[in-house]
């Protein structure tokens, strides 16, 4: 039992449309509260506690005192199953306005935060709330997405890429090899950009896989592995490095489903044989492997990642 | 004499409402939405746009002729200088590498991310920034690395070998053991390769080479138009006071964390004595003294010709903490680089946080600003000189004399305006200690001669001394036609005399 938004921004003034489902078995309400004297920090309990002194009456007014100073905007009482939608003007002073369903005993886990602010970008944010006043901005939730930041299990120069809105992967450039996959959401960077870089972006779902050493064994000496960068191609990136005199190139992009994951790579110069190892969460295998044509030994490795169900 | 009394005592009145903005205007251009508007770095397209890159690793351009912005790069780590190539075509120095971020296809976005360099170390200490850049005539690119600061210590995983010169890696691991170890560490550190260096490298990356070295944190680099590298340093441990060096090839410029990476080096930088450092080391060619001028110093770069009149080609320098840029008027004698800084906008309206410097053909100067949680600001200015005050007064040049300054302005002084001239001098502590008090502080006598012309000002002093820096103050200084010094306070760097 809690809403969906755990938090949204809007700019001051500006027209804001809430829709408000109750997909439960109980009634719920949502109440917009001002900031209070605690500047939002009271989570609306002042409104609460006012309702709870209602004692008997308050079915009768639908959990709900129409007059209360706090109160802002109200969606009413919503029946479940049902849903209402609110238009309203957000208000012109910035500050932190609670939201609470007064429904007794609700408030505990149904609350949020609307923030009016002229400096942070107006978006919704569902799961628990943020800190990163640029958390909703396009750029930061756009998919696909390549975001170099420092990473937790991998090394300094670390490339996080959002693959779709379920599947993202930490690729390693100082050892040119992919490090893990996870599902759920991309990265919450705000302990790395809220300061001077001191912290790492916390992973926003849940690691599926992780890959010890390259599935890549080159027919010659390897030699350490020299980043080359990578190009984008619909907004994914294909890694390129070197190896002594081979050069590899790394591509992972969605299934047609969006699923699971195609890897392909693509050596040239040297001999190759791919051994990836599957894990209990992650279902990986070479599905293809094909001598490419030219002068130069080349060859291609698809490899489907897909994650058990 | 009445009269010229009369202007005396207006433009006395006119130097307490803000000079700098009666002949300067200074505009804030707003960023777009959504972008976190911390700038790293900045720079002039050959077709006169402003190329931008930002705390969260985007790269807009922006376009003054049309007033307008446009999206053409992302996912950056910390970028911290761009250098633009062509319209399509950009340099960037970010955390973990210098690479060439470009549009091979022609639709205004960057679809290659090419790494040119990245043979340096990271411990993935925050304090290991990656500053730059700079482009010599040749086409050599300059880059310059921070060492790692032990307000915290390194991660497990690196990039690069380790120097195994001080304290055991094992006690370097960021964690709650680290307070008990990080007194040992060095309070700025250089465990991996090159930190505290500025390294030159070839703008296809085929080779490169260590440049120069004892950097702490080498914020900005910038050529001047005699080809000397200015590189920036911060107030520390080993600075007690900032600086800006004329960066040499194979010179060390004082902090000694970086020579661990100098080759056939096997002591422990802490352990040497501060006499033979002294020995080793380059003094700043200029000193900018913390409080007063600069406590950060950040970008230098070069006014073009025909841009802001008698100051063209002149260098800047920006500043993070204090609401003003500097101008440094470099002044070598028997090849020792030294010279004058003096403050350029210092006004409020300038704000703090000028981090980054370029400008267009327009006569326009940006300022790109920056914090990183310290003290600084966010967002971008455009600084243009005003139609009307073509004739402002500054100092043109200061020079050395056996036995005292020669000042050069830019118009005619006030012979009177000059009696509040005060000239005092000291110099700072070289040590490990973090910064330095001012040292040996002394107030001087001196004889003053003004030119017939008004241009010219000699100040004769009984004595000079070497390894002081020197302030001169010229409070109330008016050019003949009434106008106020703009920057009236000169900091020149001795280290030889003439």
């Amino acid at each position: 039992m809690k809403y969906d938004v755990q938090s949204f921004t809007v700019k001051p003034g500006a027209r804001v449309k809430l829709t408000f489902r109750n997909p439960d078995e109980l009634p719920h309400n949502i109440i917009i509260c001002t900031p209070g004297s605690t500047g939002g920090k009271d989570k609306g309990e002042e409104l609460i506690k006012a309702v709870l002194e209602l004692g008997a009456r308050g079915q009768e007014l639908g959990w709900e005192l129409k007059d209360h100073p706090r109160i802002l905007h109200s969606s009413g009482m919503i029946q479940p199953g049902q849903e209402t939608v609110l238009w309203f003007k957000a208000p012109q002073k910035e500050g932190n306005y609670p939201y609470v369903c007064t429904y007794p005993g609700h408030f505990t886990l149904m609350n949020g935060l609307m923030t009016v602010s002229r400096k942070s970008t107006p978006g919704v944010v569902r799961g628990k709330a943020r800190k990163d006043p640029f958390y909703t901005s396009p750029g930061m939730r756009r998919r696909p997405q390549v975001r170099r930041i420092f990473m937790p299990e991998a090394g300094p120069a670390a490339i996080a890429v959002a693959v779709n809105d379920h599947l993202h992967y930490c690729w390693d450039a100082g050892q040119c090899r992919l490090r893990y996959i996870w599902k759920g959401d991309f990265v919450d960077g705000w302990d790395v950009w809220r300061g001077n870089g001191n912290g790492l972006a916390s992973i926003e779902g849940e690691i599926l896989h992780r890959e010890q050493a390259s599935p890549l064994n080159l027919g010659t000496e390897p030699g350490p592995p020299r980043f080359l960068g990578y190009s984008l191609k619909e907004g994914l990136p294909t890694f390129r490095w070197k190896q002594g005199g081979t050069e590899v190139e790394e591509r992972i992009q969605p299934s047609k489903s969006g699923k699971a994951l195609e890897r392909v790579f693509v050596v040239k110069g040297s001999e190759v044989t791919a051994k990836p190892k599957s894990s209990e969460q992650m279902a990986v295998t070479v599905t293809k492997s094909t001598t490419l044509p030219g002068n130069k030994k080349g060859f291609r490795i698809n490899i489907t990642m897909t994650p058990m169900p | 004499m009445i009269r010229s009394l009369s202007i005396f005592a207006l433009a006395t009145c006119l130097s307490h409402a803000d000079v700098w903005t009666d002949a300067f205007s200074i505009e804030k251009v707003p960023v777009p939405p959504g972008i976190d508007p911390q700038i790293g770095g900045i720079d002039t397209t050959p077709g006169g746009k402003v190329a931008l890159c930002f705390h969260r690793g985007e790269i807009l351009i922006y376009s003054p002729a049309e007033g307008s912005w446009s999206s053409f790069a992302d996912g950056l780590h910390e970028p911290l200088g761009i250098l633009a190539e062509s319209e399509s075509s950009f340099l960037v120095m970010q955390r973990p590498e210098l690479t060439r971020v470009a549009d091979t296809d022609g639709d205004g976005k960057a679809d290659l991310y090419e790494t040119v360099f990245d043979d340096f170390g990271m411990t993935g200490n925050y304090h290991e920034f990656a500053f730059g850049l700079a482009r010599d005539k040749e086409g050599f690119i300059y880059l310059a690395l921070g060492t790692a600061s032990n307000g915290a210590g390194i991660r497990e995983e690196i990039r690069g070998p380790w120097s195994n010169i001080g304290l055991d890696r094992k006690y370097m691991l960021n964690g709650p053991e680290w307070r008990k170890y990080k007194g040992r560490a060095g309070r700025m550190y250089s465990r991996v390769p090159y930190r505290g260096w500025v390294l030159k490298v070839a703008p296809d990356g085929s080779s490169w080479e260590p440049f120069a070295s004892g950097f702490r944190s080498p914020e900005g680099l910038g050529f001047d138009r005699e080809g000397r590298l200015y590189v920036t340093d911060n107030q520390g441990d080993w600075l007690g006071t900032s600086k800006i060096h004329h960066a040499q090839k194979g010179h060390f410029h004082g902090h000694p964390a970086s020579l661990v990476w100098k080759e056939g080096w096997n002591r422990e930088p802490l352990k040497i004595p501060v006499d033979e450092l002294e020995k080793m080391r380059t003094p700043a060619m200029g000193l900018v003294p913390q409080g007063e001028l600069s406590n950060s110093p950040t970008e230098p770069r070069m006014i073009p010709k025909g841009i802001f009149g008698p100051l063209e080609k002149q260098m800047l320098v920006g500043e993070m903490n204090n609401p003003t840029l500097v101008r440094f008027l470099p002044d070598s004698v028997s090849g020792i680089s030294q010279g004058a800084a003096i403050p350029f906008l210092q006004t409020r309206a300038l704000g703090v946080g000028n981090h980054r410097l370029t400008f267009t053909e327009d006569g326009s100067l940006w300022v790109a600003k920056t914090h990183l949680s310290w003290a600084g600001g966010e967002g971008l200015l455009r600084v243009r000189l005003k139609e009307n005050a073509r004739s402002f007064l500054a100092v043109q040049d200061v020079k050395l004399l056996a036995d005292g300054f020669s000042l050069t302005f830019t118009g005619p002084v006030q012979k009177e305006s000059l009696n509040g001239l005060k000239i005092t001098r000291h110099t700072y502590k070289y040590h490990a200690n973090y910064g330095s008090p001012k040292v040996d502080r002394k107030e001087e006598s001196f004889k003053m001669n003004l030119s017939a012309d008004g241009l010219h000002c000699i100040l004769s002093l009984p004595e000079l001394k070497e390894g002081y820096l020197y302030t001169l103050d010229l409070p109330g200084v008016v050019s003949q036609d009434g106008n106020p010094l703009l920057g009236d306070k000169v900091y020149y760097t001795l280290h030889r005399k003439k």
